[in-house]
């Protein structure tokens, strides 16, 4: 037994090395002036919404429910951390790390006061409800004077790169570590069979409100990254068709696969911006990326399966041998 | 008091009254069988033990608790597993994750202490592998702990939810038709199978059953039903010659 604590802490310490490296490699090139700041900005959009589909296929994947108001607790989270940092002065690091506390509460208590009502219902109840949701956050974002209206500048730049980067690192490990601990399993249970799950002793209930709540924490944290980052928001980067767009990026991924959901979010986020003419015919493009892949690959590209750079290694390994 | 005891049980859907007036006593150690004819209410006498179905009237108090008005996981834990009539598994999870979600209430640790991966994480989990890979033995899974239950065969998928049942301890186990869709000779093993887990687990079971062969063999006491309620009780013999229990099953 105390040779599977060795070896996932191996794989753990090769995973953490591998994402020191992807650091260092991004870093430097930044430095170097080989990616400009446009790249930066870009790749930093990226990191956030890997963060953003990954917690989503918390729900959407592991938990089995189709939620489409994930942009609504991302932009809780963005204008929470916007209003904060830039009233509350503090230094750069306290107020980013206050910020994300305060911007994952106030989505996590959304997320809460949504699921309760709206997790009893299934299927497309509960798509509509979160819908309405996203929808009703952006328009009282509009109308209240807090929030600045059409649009609200001033923001300080708090989160830069390095800080993205090692967050939604942070927020991916959490979110597969969940998956492989007991409440991971209750919470796949319910996807598989929410009766049998009872009969098991799961609550599912509480199980399917932690999930959700928590998915909404992480969006509310990658919110808080994004005003942090981009320092002007608008309630109009909060559209259902973000939500929408969020779900395209799981279901292409594999619902229930995290490296899935990393890679499909970096591709749609990369693509666009590479392909420029392309970026019109975003939506064209994911509608028909969507209906092959669910033609062909019904399950998303890696289904349920995740990337391990153990399993690589012994995969390659044993192909030297032979 | 009983260990079990169901009082003038009853639901209807719609107007059909699919369990009405049902009462039963059991005790602690008791193999008890429940058989009927088809469409008699013996499954959702199950739904309405286990909560599945909210009972319109009646009692069930089991081990001196009233449990009648609990949802499903809190009668699991206060003791009562089931099976399904027709299989239940989680069929995309691994069968050692199947089982290892029945032991999910044995777990105490946090979701913190999950993710951080702290000592008493490896402590339980290691705990509940090694409980979920003796269970498996018991029913010969453990060579295929590793597969997915759905690509198991019929046979092995109604002894892998009896296995899950027994995860999570139960002091009363509840199958549905377990023996279905078996052959002679696994029914036979099964039937050993069931006396074994009982006195192994020290579980009480309430088998709702078909084959006669398997009822009749291992049953000590048997209960039947008919238009949701019972209409006789005693032992195989007593059954076996009663007339109001040929009636039934012969549809008189
Ligand atoms: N959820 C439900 N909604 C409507 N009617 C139901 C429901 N569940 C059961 N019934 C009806 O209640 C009656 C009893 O059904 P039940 O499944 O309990 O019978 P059973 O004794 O288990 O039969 P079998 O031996 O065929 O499994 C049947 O007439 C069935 O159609
Ligand atoms: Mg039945």
């Amino acid at each position: 037994m105390e040779e599977i604590r060795k070896k996932h802490f191996r794989s753990f310490a090769i995973n953490f090395l591998l994402l020191a490296a992807l650091y260092a490699i991004f870093l430097a090139s930044f430095k170097s002036g080989i990616l400009n700041n446009y790249y930066q900005g870009l790749i930093c959009y990226m990191l956030i919404n890997i963060m953003l589909t990954v917690s989503l296929n918390l729900t959407t994947g592991f938990l089995g429910q189709l939620p489409l108001g994930h942009a609504g607790f991302m932009a809780v989270g963005a204008y929470a951390s916007g209003i904060f940092t830039k009233t509350v002065l503090l230094p750069p690091a306290v107020s980013l790390a206050l910020a994300l506390a305060i911007s994952s509460l106030m989505a996590f208590a959304c997320g809460i006061a949504i699921g309760v009502p709206a997790l009893r219902l299934k299927g497309d109840y509960l798509a509509i409800i979160t819908l309405g949701f996203g929808e009703i956050i952006r328009n009282v974002i509009l109308n209240l004077k807090i929030t600045g209206g059409t649009s609200y500048r001033g923001i300080p730049q708090h989160a830069g790169f390095t800080s993205i980067f090692w967050i939604t690192a942070a927020c991916v490990y959490i979110i597969s570590a969940l998956i492989s601990s007991r409440h991971g399993r209750a919470i796949l249970s319910i996807r598989e069979d929410e009766i049998a799950a009872e009969a098991c002793g799961i609550n599912t209930t509480f199980y399917k409100l932690f999930a959700f709540s928590l998915s909404a924490a992480a969006a509310g944290a990658a919110g808080a990254l994004y005003a942090s980052y981009q320092t002007v928001l608008t309630p109009a980067s909060f559209t259902y068709n973000q939500s929408i767009e969020m779900t395209i990026m799981v279901v292409l991924g594999g619902m229930g696969s995290i490296t899935g959901s990393i890679a499909s979010a970096a591709v749609l986020t990369l693509l666009p911006a590479f392909l420029s003419d392309l970026a019109k015919y975003r939506m064209l493009i994911y509608s028909i990326l969507l209906i092959v892949i669910m033609i062909f690959k019904p399950a998303g590209l890696l289904g349920s399966r995740e990337f391990s750079m153990r399993r690589l290694i012994a995969k390659l390994r044993r192909r030297e041998a032979n | 008091m009983p260990f079990l005891s169901v009082k003038n049980l009853g639901v209807s859907f719609g107007g059909l009254k699919a369990v009405d007036g049902f009462s039963l006593e059991m005790g602690k150690d008791e193999l008890l069988g429940l058989i009927g004819p088809n469409g008699a209410g013996k499954t959702t006498v199950f739904n309405l033990l286990t909560g599945v179905y909210a009972p319109s009237q009646g009692s069930v108090s089991f081990n001196g608790k009233i449990i009648s008005k609990l949802r499903t996981s809190a009668i699991n834990d206060a003791g009562i597993a089931r099976t399904f009539q027709n299989i239940r598994l989680f069929k995309n999870l691994s069968v050692m994750d199947n089982v290892r979600i029945a032991l999910h209430g044995s777990m105490r640790y946090s979701p913190l202490t999950g993710i951080l991966r702290l000592r008493e994480y490896w402590e339980q989990e290691e705990e509940t592998d090694r409980r979920a890979v003796e269970i498996l033995e018991v029913f010969g899974l453990s060579d295929a702990k590793d597969e997915k239950a759905s690509s198991l065969p019929y046979g092995r998928q109604r002894k892998l939810e009896i296995a899950r049942a027994l995860g999570s301890s139960p002091k009363l186990l509840l199958l549905d038709e377990p023996a279905a869709g078996m052959n002679h000779s696994e029914t036979s093993e099964l039937m050993d199978t069931i006396s074994f887990v009982r006195k192994k687990f020290s579980v009480a079971i309430l088998l709702i059953e078909h084959d006669m062969q398997l009822v009749m063999g291992i049953c000590e006491r048997i209960v039947v039903m008919d238009y949701g309620t019972v209409i006789a009780s005693g032992s195989p013999e007593e059954i076996k010659s009663s007339k109001v229990v040929i009636a039934a099953y012969l549809g008189e």
